[in-house]
């Protein structure tokens, strides 16, 4: 049976804005003379339906999880969807979740019983193992760091030496030729990699990757687990990341949630060729992988890439203490080249800027208009303690709110947050702008809030700034230096609303425009705890080297 | 993760050739504690008991069907997630209305729809020319349209997975390809065929799937 050419019109134009009115009218029209085609028409569009609720990531569906006293749609693995997505991505078939559930308890005590069996043979005199691959023989010598929990051959192939399901393994490398391996560390860490695999083992804590995929799921309490390679490093992981390193040396690292720092270990400092025009798509959050993405698709390079998954299913379902970033101002696409919610609300003429460059910024006008960027926000998102994080570049050295969160609530202005680039007369020819924070209960949060923190900004020039709450205290960095700390306010405030750009306050009221930013932020990251000075000065820290030299990706891609 | 992170199109077709290829089956694991439709009023009845948690049950019972007949109405994924929570939402706050009994998933449908048209009329005029076509599609097929989603219950929807995975490998590579953000023409030139073939091909795929769901795998 052939199709009716204008059912195929009607899938050929359904998903295209650049289709013709003539088309669409030609359908339009069709429909309504035609029940027979109506009817065909909705059958198409039930299958699509169904296929894309089908394929959407799992919601974790907040609102409701709150309403429901935090248990939220009974599953009881909701990590599914992160790792399904994580093996699709990887070219794996994902890992039976449920199945491994069910291992722990037989892990657990596979482990106990082989811990004390190499005990036992260690008290006399006997070496449990006898393969003579460097992993068996490893463990032979060394101290227990994990124990396989699933090793997959193909059939007519043979198990990698001294590999076996419920093998000990200790320190040393890890070669996969076929098939699949899943381990677990002794501190409770699961690795799961794909052949082909070339990575080492190098302890209970820690996994170097020289080729492959590999996920990690880190479970509680196992904080500081690191997997790295030549050109990056992640650590202290909250829960599970994805590492992937190509056989022509490009990488690619996938956190997913959890608490992470990604520090690109000399980025610059070895090249090969990488697939770096399929990378572009992605928010590029790190200095390292905005190299990645300055660079053309034939010029060698390699870098590192750290990604929320797709936003905003996979972002809105990280747990407290994770980190939001937002994608809108990493991406350098339009809204309309992704399916997804843009993250980030443009809001008035408020545009990205250096598309062109592959790794745009978030422009702001700095004019009379209501121009703003509004992050998706929850009301407990700076309840508690928070780090705030973003790029800024002023073109002008007039007084502007750079980052402003209150309630969204007139009747209740309890408590209002404001980052402030005040304009210093005496900054010189060139100009600056005080860098200041404050956060407290007033009514008029801009005039009268004790505020931290005098360090200039240049015009011009993109700087690192990073807010922090810890405790009773707040701190504010410029450029990955501290320059300003004052103690934090008892209360806890659920503010309602973020923007970028302006103060919070409704547009209407007069006066407030004047304090529009004019100039560029990129890379707003909100982290539900606050970062330590050192993680703050190495998130700072690529960049801004990068930033002083000539080439830098700063100057290249904004 | 899509596909376009990383292989694109290459990726897809490699996919495809797998066997275990899977069209995110994560939404539909074993579960144990699946409700029945006779068992939603037991349900329902602890929810307003004070076993809040209970209704989770309903949302796993229903779920589907539901973001389902929302995607069909409302085409941008997000917010179409965004309205099926929000339905569920308005369900729980109003379940005590619920009157025991009666379909519980054609009571959802019916608070779907009044979110749906809130939703439609708050996005306005700032729809392209694109989305009001698709609403304008949608409008004058919504008859046949609930009809054809009467007849999907949860389990066919389920099926469908199955049902995927049966699909000969030029067609499940056009089903992916129309889920992900491949362009049609890179497609076409991929497979060595044209943009026109690869709609047959899609709407070749969708019958298909529409038989193997109406029958058990």
């Amino acid at each position: 049976m052939n199709p009716d050419p204008d059912l195929i019109l009607l899938l050929q134009i359904w998903n295209d804005p650049d289709a013709t009115e003539e088309s669409r009218a030609q359908i339009l029209r069709r429909l309504n003379a035609d029940a027979a085609f109506r009817a065909e028409a909705a059958e198409q569009l039930a299958i699509i339906a169904a296929l894309r609720a089908a394929q959407a990531p799992e919601p974790r569906w907040l609102e409701l999880h709150d309403l429901l006293g935090g248990r939220g749609p009974e599953r009881g693995s909701d990590e599914d969807s992160f790792e399904d997505s994580v093996m699709a991505s990887i070219g794996s078939a994902p890992i039976a979740r449920q199945r491994i559930q069910w291992m722990w308890p037989a892990i657990a005590a596979l482990l106990i019983l082989t811990l004390g069996t190499i005990w036992w043979m260690g008290v006399f005199g006997e070496n449990p193992h006898s393969g003579k691959s460097l992993s068996s023989a490893n463990s032979a010598g060394g101290i227990p760091v994990a124990s396989v929990i699933e090793l997959v051959v193909p059939a007519g192939a043979s198990a990698p030496p001294g590999l076996a399901n419920g093998r000990i393994l200790a320190a040393g490398p890890l070669e996969l030729k076929s098939g699949s391996l899943s381990i677990q560390t002794v501190r409770g860490v699961t690795i799961s990699m794909k052949a082909p695999l070339r990575a080492r083992l190098v302890s209970e804590n820690e996994i170097e990757v020289f080729e492959g995929n590999l996920l990690a799921r880190i479970p509680q309490g196992c904080e500081d687990f690191r997997m790295h390679g030549p050109s990056f490093q992640i650590q202290d992981l909250g829960s599970e990341a994805v590492a992937a390193r190509g056989s022509l040396g490009t990488n690619a690292v996938r956190v997913f949630e959890g608490r992470t720092d990604l520090n690109a270990a000399e980025p610059s400092r070895a090249h090969s060729n990488g697939p770096l025009a399929e990378t572009s798509g992605d928010p590029k959050p790190t200095p390292d992988s905005e190299r990645a993405n300055n660079v053309s698709a034939d010029e060698p390079s390699q870098f590192s890439q750290l990604v929320i998954g797709d936003y905003p299913q996979q972002v809105r379902s990280l747990k407290p203490s994770c980190f939001w970033r937002f994608q809108q101002m990493n991406s350098g696409k339009s809204s309309s080249d992704r399916p997804e919610v843009p993250p980030m609300e443009v809001i008035g003429e408020a545009t990205l800027a250096n598309q062109a460059a592959g790794n745009s910024a978030g422009a702001l006008s700095g004019g009379d208009r209501v121009d703003a960027f509004r992050p998706y926000f929850r009301p407990d998102m700076l309840s508690n303690d928070f780090t705030i994080l973003l790029w800024a570049q002023a073109h002008s050295s007039k007084d502007a709110v750079l980052l402003s969160a209150t309630r969204n609530d007139d009747r209740a202005k309890d408590y209002s947050f404001l980052l402030l680039a005040t304009a210093d007369p005496r900054a010189g020819a060139d100009g600056g702008l005080r860098l200041q924070m404050g956060l407290d209960r007033l009514q008029d949060p801009a005039s009268s809030m004790p505020l931290i923190g005098s360090q200039l900004m240049k015009p011009g020039k993109w700087h690192h700034i990073a807010a922090v709450r810890d405790r009773d205290m707040l701190r504010l960095y410029l450029d990955g230096h501290e320059i300003g700390h004052g103690r934090a306010p008892e209360g806890r405030p659920a503010f309602t609303r973020m923007l970028v750009g302006r103060l919070n306050t409704l547009p209407s009221k007069s006066g407030t425009e004047a304090r529009a930013f004019d100039g560029c932020v990129d890379e707003l990251a909100v982290f539900e705890r606050a970062l330590s000075p050192a993680q703050i000065s190495n998130l700072a820290k690529g960049a801004h080297e990068q930033a002083s030299g000539s080439s830098s990706p700063q100057d290249k891609g904004r | 993760m899509k596909a376009r992170s990383h292989g694109g199109i290459g990726e897809i077709r490699d996919d495809a050739r797998k066997s275990n290829w899977d069209v995110r089956t994560k939404g539909f694991p074993a579960h144990s504690g699946r409700v029945t439709p006779s068992e939603t009023d037991q349900v329902i009845a602890a929810v307003l008991a004070g076993r809040t948690h209970e209704f989770a049950k309903l949302v796993r019972e229903y779920g589907l069907s539901l973001r389902a007949f929302v995607h069909s109405r409302i085409h941008h994924s997000q917010d179409a997630e965004d309205v099926a929570q929000e339905t569920f939402v308005s369900a729980f706050k109003s379940l005590s209305d619920f009157e025991t009994g009666r379909d519980f998933g054609a009571w959802l449908t019916g608070i779907a729809r009044h979110r749906i048209l809130e939703h439609l009329r708050a996005r306005g005029r700032r729809i392209g020319a694109m989305e009001r076509f698709q609403s304008e599609v949608t409008g004058r097929v919504e008859s046949e349209l609930s009809a054809c989603q009467a007849a999907q219950s949860n389990e066919r929807l389920e099926r469908l997975l199955g049902c995927i995975e049966r699909l000969p490998a030029r067609l499940k590579l056009v089903v992916r390809a129309h889920l992900s953000t491949v362009k049609i023409p890179r497609l076409a030139e991929e497979m060595g065929t044209t943009a026109g073939a690869i709609y047959n091909l899609q709407w070749r795929a969708n019958r298909i799937l529409r038989d193997c769901m109406e029958k058990p795998l």
